[in-house]
């Protein structure tokens, strides 16, 4: 296990190179650069440029070389501990991602803050369902719980979760005006007291969240249910009940802790979903975050944070990989790549 | 009373009480209505009539539009114009003499057809779906976008099995070196890649001319072998010194013959479970970059395309919500089948009870 | 013409998600009541009473941005988002009015010698800098110098100054421009934004330092009002300059909010926190029927200085298009008053020619083409394009008339619209294939002529000129493959040539004028493109703000001089 985990690491390596060479190329290759395209989504990207100028340009910030040097260069920058600097907002990626140093504004208003945010609210919210389904669902196998909690959780699961936005915002946002669905705060944030502030970014994350919490609760559960009902077979719950122990005792003091654990694991199988569903959802609801920026560099051709974001985005997923595959391959040795 | 079971019921034992095994009805039949739809669409949406009695001639101008007719047809001039004048039935004159009577489909109107109007329009008699903002029948749209939602599910999963069963079956059965240093590196680094991402990058980047049905569906195969791949190397390592293997190769069977006769007809189970899976998330990507603007591009209808709109006119809540249900259905009746394909084949998501 | 290839512009209509308008605009079969006017463009707005009072000082306006500005370094500055920022800050030489005509304001007046090869500008004295230096004639030079550096990233100002040959300054108070030619459009490159020389000297060649200096994202100018501080993503704030020359501003206070969702805009104006909103067609209608809306608010409807048409290729490659017959009958098949009806919900003027029709240089008496299919299939039997084999296209001599359009994949307006003008013109049967492209390939393709037709928006600068986009030798290829000027569909007519050479030397505004009128006739006629319509603003202003008015020329309500400064809030309104 432990060779086969060193393995793993040493693999990144190579998985990173591909990845930013496979998109810088894809990337550099299409049409387009940053002087080209527009230069934002909503801006009106109006350029007068002789086409002259424009290659004096290209010239000028060596986009006119062939990608492999400019990837070398990029590579040479990242060396030295810089993402670059990004041609659409003519400032460092890293203070594009991070947001600036303090005082500037904090964190949490960040691209990389405001998805982390995000997702850590909507993990809760799966959690937070998840969990007890699971729970009721093991604790009486094939009973009316388990049924209507796996019925309920499959037709979840197979609902597409920009659907599921739109129709959250012709409901809830457009039909009823219960909940704002566009961007991060309202308006009058400035003038707000610290918890009036936080109530007003969980309103604005609630309806974002539920579309990117509820895919994963059916997963969520069934693993639960799966944990617990393994762990309630086990040797020591029989002990437990032997001794006369309720059922609510062994449950929750024995079986339950005992199914916890494996279950660390399952953060690791759920992070690469909700990476790739924070493009859509935050771009359908604004959400100032990761996902949202990178369309956007990927519109207007700012291949220092389109990188920089396949980068970070590419190390989640191998990280939450590989823990997800020490559990699956301890579990079943058929998938363990040895 | 009992009757002696017939000779057909004791060649074929099984199914005794049901067609089909419980786990696959809804899944076999949604996704057979799908194909139906999809193979039929001109018939079913179209501004061209069905049968039309015009000039005293039985005229089939809709069913030119079916794929293989309308190349083997000798070309009807009369309904070619028909195409012109979607409504119609308009008076006589202009050297058009009305018809005698005529046969419209289900929907009469073409996934095309633009009006200004009927831009916005919502469901009602005449446009069962609604309109959307050039004035396109939504449900003509839909009807035609089943093809583009049915091909997508099924190419890119059929890519996606040739190029993941040929690498697993490389590193399962050939082993050694190859495996180690190029086929496992290899699937475990498309395990990692931000495959949605990439799709997204990649189609976001495309010009917009090379944006088709054919191209989404090679940039969907092409980023989603890595698990089938994962799968197949497994089985075949496993199989590989199966008893029935080993007994084929010391009769002289090639390692081809091996591997195609004797390891993927046993493999199967697993890679269709996998498979079907796959497509259930094909089709979903196919959807999700049609809505983001950069998969089919309009005017040719999708699905996704058409749910797109909602997002401009939220007031037209028609756009959102029957394209996205169909979209649901397909995936769930992909996953029903994933999940019944996993329970005959007596196999288990780890994740599952 | 100071004009620009543009995508559809200003965040109205944005890219797949970042779109406009909400809100549960409930459609209803009823016709909408009789909505109350709107101001119309040159209509100053006031509050009863309170025309023709003193104005009185203070209170804060707060207006939305689309975007972040890219750099407050009007030099370095491109976009039209940090324009919108930085104009309040900088003061240009000169300016243009409501009216578009220039008016001074570094420059206190200027003169152009009999032959028109000179004009000198008599710099206004006692201006300071923010940080109290003073202004001269120094910085003016500077301007120039870094607007001409190859180093500096000021690609879109350097074409303006083409025809300039020198720039000096005999004293601190005088600015002497010479020009290689007698040039009446060249005084419009002068709305230049000048810098301070003594914070952004620069070598020359070393444009680097300028282009990233720290002072772009906290800027120092001389205009009316001065830098506070930019929060990212939040807010820029600007406060009145109590030194300005002209006197200090009557608000206080200019407050930027960054709000990239258009939806956004509208619900906060509502609450409070915006002065000012834009209004997509859905949200317009909408307000009109609010009376609580309309009782605070003043709503506004005024032009744009953008238009829109089809190009189509006549430099011989596509003889479709060769017939002046075939290309009037297109465009009158096109059904662009419905366009700009159900689509554009009305707020679109349909155009005769390339200019725009609330300027000087439009010519009312040309009426735009009506939408006319039958006029247009006759023109095409006349042109000999029947329908002989029956397969409902035209043909002749064998060939179908079809043809392909290309459009910018990003302005997904423009393929809304063209989905439409498809199925007009298959109705006089003619196929049009429509073709989007990436914004850059589109460049590229149409630079270099090779298409047959496309559609483009044009945004029109500070000078009507039709130079670039009309005379002959802008239709030229030059060596490199790349179109010369912006007449990319070769359109080439030897008295419009002559007329347009004519109007760049008319000094006097009426014989221009007589000159662009006589070329708008004449190309109204020739149809070298297919005039479209352009297209109306429209948004609402808090109505405490008096003196509140929309250009008559297309400058909106703040992109022209003074605009913004003649706005007063009553004391008791603050």
């Amino acid at each position: 296990m432990g060779t086969y985990a060193l393995r793993r690491l040493l693999l990144m390596v190579p998985t990173f190179f591909l990845i930013t060479a496979v998109v810088f190329a894809a990337v550099k290759l299409a049409p387009g650069n940053p002087f080209s395209a527009s230069r934002s989504a909503g801006e009106g990207a109006v350029r007068q440029m002789n086409p002259a100028d424009h290659q004096d340009l290209l010239h000028r910030y060596g986009l006119d070389r062939p990608w492999y040097v400019q990837y070398g260069k990029w590579l040479a920058t990242l060396a030295s501990g810089s993402l670059g600097v990004s041609y659409s907002q003519r400032r460092p990626v890293s203070e594009v991602l991070f947001g600036e140093a303090f005082p500037g504004g904090g964190f949490l208003s960040s691209p990389l803050g405001a998805t982390l945010l995000l997702n850590a609210l909507a993990t809760l919210l799966m959690l937070a369902v998840a969990l007890p389904a699971g729970f009721a669902a093991a604790r009486r196998p094939g009973g009316a719980a388990d049924r209507l909690v796996s019925g309920l959780l499959y037709v979840l699961y197979s609902l597409p979760n920009f659907w599921v936005a739109v129709l959250l915002i012709l409901v809830v946002g457009v039909r009823f005006r219960l909940l704002p669905f566009i961007g991060m705060r309202s308006e009058a944030f400035a003038s707000l007291g610290f918890w009036e502030r936080a109530a007003d970014v969980l309103r604005h994350a609630a309806l974002p969240a539920l579309c990117l919490a509820y895919g994963g609760m059916a997963f969520v559960a069934r693993f639960t249910r799966r944990a617990l009902l393994e762990s309630l077979g086990s040797d020591f719950v029989r002990a437990a009940r032997a001794r006369g122990l309720s059922e609510g005792r062994v449950l929750w003091g024995h079986a339950a802790r005992n199914a916890l654990l494996p279950m660390v694991t399952l953060l690791g199988l759920l992070l690469p979903g909700l990476v790739s569903g924070s493009v859509i959802v935050e771009s359908l609801f604004a959400w100032p975050g990761m996902g949202q920026l990178f369309m956007k560099a990927v519109y207007t051709r700012d291949y220092p944070v389109i990188l920089a974001e396949s980068v970070l985005g590419a190390v989640v997923v191998m990280g939450s990989t590989l823990l997800a595959d020490l559990w699956y391959g301890a579990a079943d040795p058929r998938v363990r790549l040895e | 009373m009992r009757f002696p079971l017939s000779p057909l019921r004791r060649l074929f034992p099984l199914p005794q009480r049901r067609l089909l095994p419980p786990g696959l009805f809804f899944p076999a039949a949604f996704l057979g209505l799908l194909a139906a739809v999809s193979l039929l669409a001109p018939l079913l949406a179209n501004n061209k009539p069905l049968a039309v009695h015009l000039d005293g001639r039985l005229r089939f101008p809709a069913f030119r539009d079916l794929f293989p007719l309308g190349l083997l047809l000798r070309p009807d001039e009369a309904a070619l114009a028909l195409e012109r004048d979607p409504r119609w039935f308009g008076p006589e004159g202009e050297g058009r003499k009305r018809a005698r009577w005529v046969l419209l489909p289900l929907i009469p109107y073409s996934p095309y057809e633009t009006s200004l109007d009927r831009i916005h329009e919502p469901p009602g008699r005449e446009h069962l779906l609604g309109c959307d903002d050039v004035g396109r029948d939504v449900a003509a749209r839909l009807v035609h976008g089943t093809q583009v939602t049915l091909l997508t599910g099924v190419l890119s999963m059929l890519l996606a099995l040739l190029v993941g069963v040929s690498l697993g079956a490389l590193g399962g059965f050939a082993g050694g070196a190859v495996d180690r240093f190029f086929v496992s590196p290899a699937i475990e680094v498309m395990l990692c890649f931000p495959t949605f991402f990439f799709i997204l990058t990649v189609t976001a980047v495309t010009d917009p001319r090379y944006l088709n049905l054919w191209s989404v569906i090679l940039v969907i195969g092409l980023t989603s072998w890595a698990p089938l791949a994962r799968f197949a190397r497994a089985e075949f390592l496993r199989l590989k010194s199966a008893p029935y293997v080993e007994a084929a190769r010391s009769l002289g069977a090639g390692p081809f013959r091996q591997a195609l006769r004797h390891i993927l007809p046993n493999a199967s189970g697993p890679l269709a479970v996998n498979a079907a899976f796959g497509a259930a998330g094909a089709v979903l990507s196919e959807a999700a970059l049609s809505f983001l603007g950069v998969g089919i591009q309009p005017p040719e209808p999708s699905w996704g395309n058409v749910m797109s709109l909602v997002v401009r006119h939220w007031s037209d809540w028609w756009l959102g919500l029957f394209p996205g249900a169909a979209l649901f259905l397909t995936v769930m009746a992909y996953n029903r089948l994933g999940e019944a394909l996993e329970g005959r084949a007596g196999l288990q998501n780890p994740a599952s009870a | 013409m100071r004009g620009r290839r543009s995508l559809f512009g200003l965040g109205l209509f944005g890219l797949i998600l970042l779109v406009s308008c909400g809100g549960a605009a409930e459609k209803g079969p009823t016709a909408p009541p009789p909505a109350p006017a709107s101001k119309a463009p040159g209509e100053a707005a006031f509050l009863p009473g309170y025309e023709g009072r003193a104005p009185e000082s203070g209170g804060t306006f707060t207006r939305p941005l689309p975007a972040e500005p890219v750099t407050l370094n009007p030099v370095v500055a491109s976009d039209q988002v940090s324009f919108l920022v930085y104009k309040w800050i900088f003061d240009p030489l000169l300016d243009m009015n409501e009216n578009m005509e220039p008016v001074g304001v570094l420059a206190e007046s200027w003169e152009t010698s009999p032959d028109g090869r000179t004009t000198t500008f008599h710099l206004r004295k006692g201006v300071k800098w923010h940080d109290g230096k003073p202004f001269t004639a120094d910085d003016v030079l500077f301007t120039y110098r870094a607007c001409m550096d190859p180093t500096v990233d000021a690609v879109n100002k350097r074409p303006t100054f083409g025809e300039v040959s020198s720039v000096e300054a005999p004293d601190p108070y005088t600015v002497r421009v010479a020009w290689k030619v007698p040039y009446a459009p060249g005084l419009a490159a002068w709305v230049l934004h000048v810098v301070p020389r003594h914070l952004y000297d620069f070598p020359p060649g070393k444009g680097a330092s300028f282009n990233e200096n720290p002072l772009n994202a906290r800027p120092v100018g001389t205009g009316p009002f001065r830098f506070v501080e930019w929060r990212r993503g939040e807010a820029v704030v600007l406060e009145a300059n109590p030194d300005y020359p002209r006197g200090r501003p009557h608000l206080q206070r200019l407050v930027f909010k960054i709000l990239p969702q258009a939806q956004t805009q509208l619900a906060a104006y509502r609450t409070g926190a915006l002065d000012m909103t834009g209004l997509a067609p859905e949200q317009w209608d909408e307000v009109r029927k609010d009376p609580r809306f309309l009782e605070s608010s003043w709503v506004f409807e005024y032009p744009s200085r953008q238009f829109f048409f089809i190009v189509w290729n006549l430099d011989g490659s596509v003889p479709l298009f060769a017939d002046r017959k075939v290309r009037r009958a297109l465009a009158l098949a096109l059904n662009r008053k419905g366009v700009v009806e159900k689509i554009l919900g009305g707020h679109g003027t349909l155009l005769s020619g390339p200019f725009y029709p609330g300027g000087w240089e439009y010519n009312p008496a040309v009426a735009p083409l009506p939408y006319d299919p039958a006029e247009a299939s006759r023109l095409l039997e006349e042109a000999g394009w029947r329908d002989t084999d029956g397969d409902g296209l035209r043909d002749r001599g064998g060939k179908p008339f079809s043809f392909e359009c290309l459009v910018p994949a990003e302005a997904d307006m423009f393929s809304r619209w063209l989905e439409v003008f498809q199925q007009d013109l298959q109705k006089v049967g003619v196929r049009m294939e429509v073709r989007k492209l990436e914004w850059g390939v589109f460049l590229d393709r149409t630079h270099r002529h090779r298409f047959e037709a496309y559609l483009s928006g044009w945004s029109l600068g500070d000078d009507p000129d039709p130079f670039q986009l009309l005379h002959s030798s802008q239709g030229k290829l030059l060596p490199s493959g790349m179109g010369a000027g912006q007449n990319d569909g070769s359109y080439s007519n030897p008295e419009v040539d002559r007329l347009v050479e004519e109007q760049q030397r008319a000094f006097d505004r009426k014989a221009r004028q007589r000159a662009l009128w006589r070329i708008h006739e004449i190309v109204a006629e020739d149809q070298p493109h297919a005039y479209l319509f352009a297209a109306t603003q429209t948004a609402a202003v808090r109505n405490r703000f008096q003196n509140v008015k929309a250009s008559r020329a297309g400058y909106g309500l703040f992109t022209w001089y003074p605009s913004l400064l003649e706005w007063w809030v009553p004391k008791d309104r603050q």
